[in-house]
């Protein structure tokens, strides 16, 4: 199978996770290359997905507030009361940066708030920040998301595909820019109603409080799917092939990976019959 | 135009078809030419101007034959290469998969561009556009209705061949939208 560089994209719910779990049935001459991003991870994310790991700290004046938010992300954030010092783990995503501010300058006095501000955003831009390798960086939703094209590229020398879930034009242009025919995009698409979008959300465990649906990320997901699709229709060009996720079985999904991957191979073997006769 | 494509645009009934051309005749003749189709069944209302009714086709001026429905359908090659000479793209519907599609790729090679045209229709959607437009005959309805799930299932055996995939699945301006910047990107 020729080694080509395929880049998913596709609207919440369409079936881009349960793809790249079927992959190893179409190939084992690929490689999923994790995204990292500044938002923290899901119960339901997989292997596509990895958040920043890296400790960072600042010096903030400690308040009541802030305490109650410390002991309520106890997991990523600690905070050392003898050098006024509060540490995060991982990514500081857009809320909680909002809710830190808002801890601090509540309790602080008018003048000395600049001040606090620069270093809570500086905190929160070393926290954001990428390994330098990451150089195909995109943003959606005030979360960042970053690939190494050098992940890509080493991967393509040793003869595997890599496979990488990419919502961004941008990035998917670019990556067509650099990696040429070699770059597969790939649409998925699902023709969801909303209400299977909300069946297919609680039981990925977007329920609210009481255990009821959480319309609210419901929403958000709905709208980010339109957004995704206007995205195909604006930039149809970019995209090589469809994956139509309809009522068909998982075999059926995979079984279009494969003819994707199977018509890479046939172009790629003309163009190795092109070469001989050339000699 | 610097490179003039032909379009082959594969769908199913109910998928949208007319839409699409309807799209494609108001972006006006400079961008692309429906190349017409001749066939021997009888006019519907809503034939467009791309399909010509006939008593028999002249076998040689329509070189590319196929039968549908008990019908037969033509299309000529040297329209299509007219319409490429001319600096202009080319789009024709065609869902033979059998003979017609593959003759076509047969003649024009890379210059053809295979358009799978979707929709989430259901057989029950195809009847009821059927009983719309006025078909009576029930066998035909029935061919319709199973061929949406033949036409699905060869783009799923299929999907390396198509270049491209049209998704009807919003407004129809979405669609002309699709088919504009796909008309575009080969400008």
């Amino acid at each position: 199978m020729a080694r080509r560089l395929y880049l998913i994209t596709g609207a919440p719910g369409s079936g881009k996770s349960t793809l790249l779990r079927l992959l190893p049935e179409v190939t084992d001459q690929f490689q999923i290359v994790p995204k990292v991003t500044t938002r923290r991870r899901r119960k339901d994310d997989g292997p596509e997905i990895r958040s920043i790991e890296h400790t960072n700290s600042a010096v903030i004046p400690g308040t009541h507030s802030l305490a109650e938010f410390v002991a309520s992300h106890q997991l990523v954030y600690k905070y050392d009361y003898a050098t006024s010092t509060l540490s995060v783990q991982g990514p500081l995503p857009h809320e909680e940066l909002k809710a830190i501010k808002k801890a601090v300058i509540d309790e602080i006095d008018g003048e000395k708030r600049p001040d606090i501000l620069r270093a809570i955003e500086a905190l929160a831009r070393r926290a954001n920040s990428f390994p330098s390798k990451y150089d195909l960086i995109y943003e959606q939703y005030n979360v960042r998301y970053g690939l190494a094209s050098s992940d890509l590229i080493s991967l393509l020398c040793r003869g595997i595909s890599p496979v990488a879930i990419v919502n961004d034009i941008r990035i998917l242009r670019d990556i067509k820019a650099v990696f040429g025919q070699q770059a597969c995009c790939i649409y998925i698409y699902a023709p969801l109603q909303a209400h299977e979008l909300a069946a297919l959300q609680t039981a990925r465990g977007a329920v609210n409080a009481s255990g009821g649906i959480d319309f609210e990320q419901t929403m958000r997901r709905t709208e980010k799917a339109k957004v995704i699709l206007r995205r195909y229709i604006e930039n149809i060009e970019v995209f090589d092939h469809v994956i139509i996720n309809g009522r068909q079985t998982p075999t059926e999904l995979a079984h279009q990976a494969r003819g994707i991957m199977n018509a890479a191979a046939d172009s790629f073997h003309e163009l190795v019959v092109t070469e001989d006769l050339a000699e | 135009m610097k490179n003039p494509v032909l379009f082959v645009v594969v769908g199913a009934s109910g998928a949208g078809k007319g839409v699409l051309l309807r799209s494609v005749r108001d972006m006006g003749e400079r961008h692309v030419v429906v190349i017409p189709k001749v066939t021997t069944r009888s006019p519907k209302t809503t034939d467009g101007p791309e399909m010509i009714s006939v008593s028999s086709i002249d076998l040689k001026r329509y070189d590319i034959q196929y039968g549908n429905y008990k019908a037969q359908y033509g299309i000529s090659s040297r329209e299509v290469y007219l319409g490429l000479r001319s600096g202009r793209h080319c789009l024709v519907i065609c869902s033979n998969m059998k003979i017609a599609i593959p003759q076509l790729k047969e003649i024009f090679g890379p210059l053809m561009k295979l358009v799978y045209l979707y929709a989430p229709i259901t057989p029950e959607v195809t009847e009821e556009n059927q009983r719309l437009i006025g078909a009576t005959r029930s066998d035909e309805t029935k061919v319709r209705k199973d061929k949406v799930s033949v036409i699905f299932r060869y783009y799923i055996d299929n999907i390396g061949i198509f270049d491209h995939v049209l998704l009807n699945v919003g407004d129809p301006e979405d669609l002309s939208d699709q088919m504009f910047r796909l008309v575009q990107s080969y400008n």
